[in-house]
């Protein structure tokens, strides 16, 4: 394989990078473990993820490392809303801090966790967030105003709703 | 008897206090009993804050009104391929690696092909090897080309997202497609997704909106069956709001917009985030909403000045004149272009710098300032001779005829119309029948404006018609 380039400049530079697994990967490995505690074939999976997407554009990269946390932030999330299931395994290999993230701390993941997870709700469960969190009407007033026959039918969506983003936030610290 | 285990949304009721007092102490004494109710309810609880402290900046992610029930775009694809085998070690990952490296050549290939006949383009496409992960690559690129392009051409980027997505089909319907290893690493749904993404993009080009509406429902499917990339669906879900916002439902096409807009800015892609925004100033001027446009205007116009994204930042610019237009503050919209023309230099960006300046004389003529559009539509005009843009020139010069008419200069007009149709009708470009009556139009002691509008309009199609193409 070529010499490892210092500053990837293509997504093609950048991909070759990661599947190196130098320095670039290492960071991304102990990023998803340290904050997702994700296995390590979750986290071999994810990274190969990222690696294809970058493939699949050809436009030079401005911020390398900016774009390769920012997909790997969301392709964890995406797996994560999609397994909805918080981690307990210990981690296998030593701790290792992500340093130097270009983006975000914490906040930021569940921020974006929750915003993809509101974007694939059903409206129903949208309109009991905004009416609750964001309008401070009770729950119940939320649930006579949704437009259903029945109030258990009603019920069930809201509680699918609550199951929901339980499990997809339960798994970010 | 051991009471129910309650559900969550039950939980949460009890946690907010809205549950009555003998209901909540039945259920305080089942959590008091039952570690894994228990449990549930501390995570609720957990939950309950972290909306409370989260929520209040993603007020957007919550916006009203949402898409009709059935609606395609109601709710974002989830993630359905999670576990598709990924390719294996080393080895595939070179091989990932050289196909796109070889990729470049196949792209080439396809855009070349794509400004030759129809023929030649299927020709080209139909040599493909979709099995093979080069070419889906290759083609893959070419069509990302098109996007990025658009503007230089939407005919022929239209034909290129149709052809390809024939071939596209037509390698679907062969069974070896999905099993092949190119098929881990670009999807052929992918490809298809992204031809009709093309397809869609020119639609709205070239106003074809039902179109558009059909073609952007199957790309947003295609790219959910396939790698369901955020990048692409929030693609798919801008485009889509544009159609909408062109269609009167500016309302749809703001939630669209602001979904996709976050998607972009979540991946960094300022320069998307930022046409994004574009979109979405254009749909809040739809709903008459001038002002909230104005300020998301002049935030994203740097953004798209820093990426050089000029095609972008001129459509912008001409939104915000437009939005300025109808508050009727056309100092300020003059001012904008000027601001506009010191950043693109005439002579870094000579073409950039003409589109400018005539969307200026059209602003100023749009604005009743005749006197202002004729000077600027003159300077437009020499601009656009310079760089050889003869339809661009002779579109700038038919306006300054009527800017001169309307503001009360009918000699000057004449003066302008008599050279320009030497000129036309040596290029063969219009019927000498319109200017003729363009000429009595603006003859007698009062020019019928109307009449000369009318005439100009026609003038300038034919221009645009003929000369286009014999180009």
């Amino acid at each position: 394989m070529d010499a490892e380039p210092r500053t990837p400049r293509t997504r093609l530079e950048l991909a070759e990078n990661i599947a190196g697994r130098g320095d670039l990967c290492r960071r991304m490995e102990a990023h998803v473990r340290h904050r997702f505690r994700l296995s390590a074939p979750e986290v071999d999976d994810v990274i190969q993820d990222v690696v294809l997407e970058l493939m699949r554009y050809e436009e030079p990269v401005r911020d390398s490392e900016g774009l390769v946390f920012r997909i790997l932030h969301l392709r964890t999330l995406q797996l994560l809303r999609r397994r909805g299931v918080r981690r307990e395994e210990p981690i296998e290999d030593d701790l290792r801090t992500a340093e130097d993230l270009p983006i975000q701390g914490p906040d930021a993941d569940v921020r974006i966790l929750l915003r993809q997870t509101l974007a694939q709700t059903t409206p129903a469960c949208r309109r009991l967030i905004r009416a609750h969190y964001l309008e401070g009407k009770t729950l119940k007033e939320t649930a006579e105003a949704l437009s259903y026959a029945s109030l258990n039918v009603v019920w069930t969506l809201l509680d699918r709703c609550i199951r929901r983003l339980r499990s997809v936030l339960g798994v970010t610290r | 008897m051991t009471a129910p285990h309650p559900d969550d949304f039950s939980l949460l009721v009890l946690l907010e206090g809205e549950m009555s007092e003998l209901e909540a102490a039945r259920l305080r004494r089942h959590l008091a009993g039952c570690p894994a109710c228990a449990a549930a309810y501390r995570e609720i609880e957990k939950l309950d804050q972290t909306l409370k402290s989260t929520l209040p900046g993603l007020e957007a992610a919550l916006a009203e009104p949402e898409l009709p029930e059935g609606d395609t775009f109601r709710c974002r694809p989830d993630c359905v391929r999670l576990d598709r085998p990924r390719p294996g070690g080393e080895e595939a990952m070179r091989e990932i690696f050289a196909a796109s490296r070889e990729a470049a050549e196949v792209k080439s290939r396809l855009l070349n092909a794509a400004a030759a006949p129809e023929e030649d383009l299927r020709e080209a496409l139909a040599d493909l090897d979709l099995l093979a992960l080069r070419d889906r690559y290759g083609l893959g690129y070419a069509l990302d080309d098109a996007l990025y392009n658009m503007v230089e051409g939407p005919a022929r980027w239209a034909r290129f997202g149709r052809a390809s997505t024939d071939r596209v089909l037509e390698a679907r319907s062969d069974g070896r497609a999905f099993d092949a290893p190119a098929e881990r690493a670009y999807p052929l749904d992918d490809l298809l997704g992204l031809s009709l993404l093309v397809d869609g993009n020119a639609c709205l080009w070239s106003g074809e909106f039902p179109r558009a509406g059909r073609v952007l429902r199957r790309s947003y499917a295609a790219f959910a069956r396939g790698s369901t990339s955020e990048r692409r669906l929030a693609s798919v879900e801008l485009f889509e709001g544009q159609r909408r916002a062109f269609l009167d439902r500016a309302t749809e096409a703001l939630h669209l917009i602001e979904r996709a807009r976050l998607s972009f800015k979540a991946l960094g892609l300022e320069d998307e985030a930022a046409k994004a925004g574009n979109a979405h100033a254009v749909a809040l001027s739809y709903l008459s909403r001038d002002e909230e446009a104005i300020d998301e205007l002049r935030e994203i116009l740097p953004v798209l000045a820093r990426y050089e994204r000029w095609n972008a930042y001129v459509a912008a610019l001409n939104g915000l004149g437009t939005c300025l237009l109808n508050l009727g503050r056309i100092d300020e919209a003059r001012r904008e272009y000027a601001r506009a023309l010191r950043l693109v230099g005439r002579d870094a960006r000579p073409a950039v710098h003409a589109f400018v300046r005539a969307n200026l004389a059209r602003t100023l003529f749009e604005g009743k300032r005749y006197s202002e559009a004729a000077r600027a539509s003159d300077e437009a005009a020499r601009h656009y001779s310079a760089q050889g843009s003869k339809v661009d020139e002779l579109t700038m010069r038919l306006l300054r005829v009527e800017a001169l008419a309307r503001s009360g200069e009918s000699v000057r007009a004449l003066e302008a119309l008599s050279r320009l149709s030497e000129e036309v009708a040596a290029l063969g470009a219009a019927d000498p029948e319109i200017l003729a009556s363009l000429e009595a139009a603006l003859g007698g002691d009062l020019p019928d404006v109307d009449l000369v509008e009318t005439l100009r309009s026609r003038a300038q199609e034919q221009i645009s018609e003929r000369l286009r193409q014999a180009v």
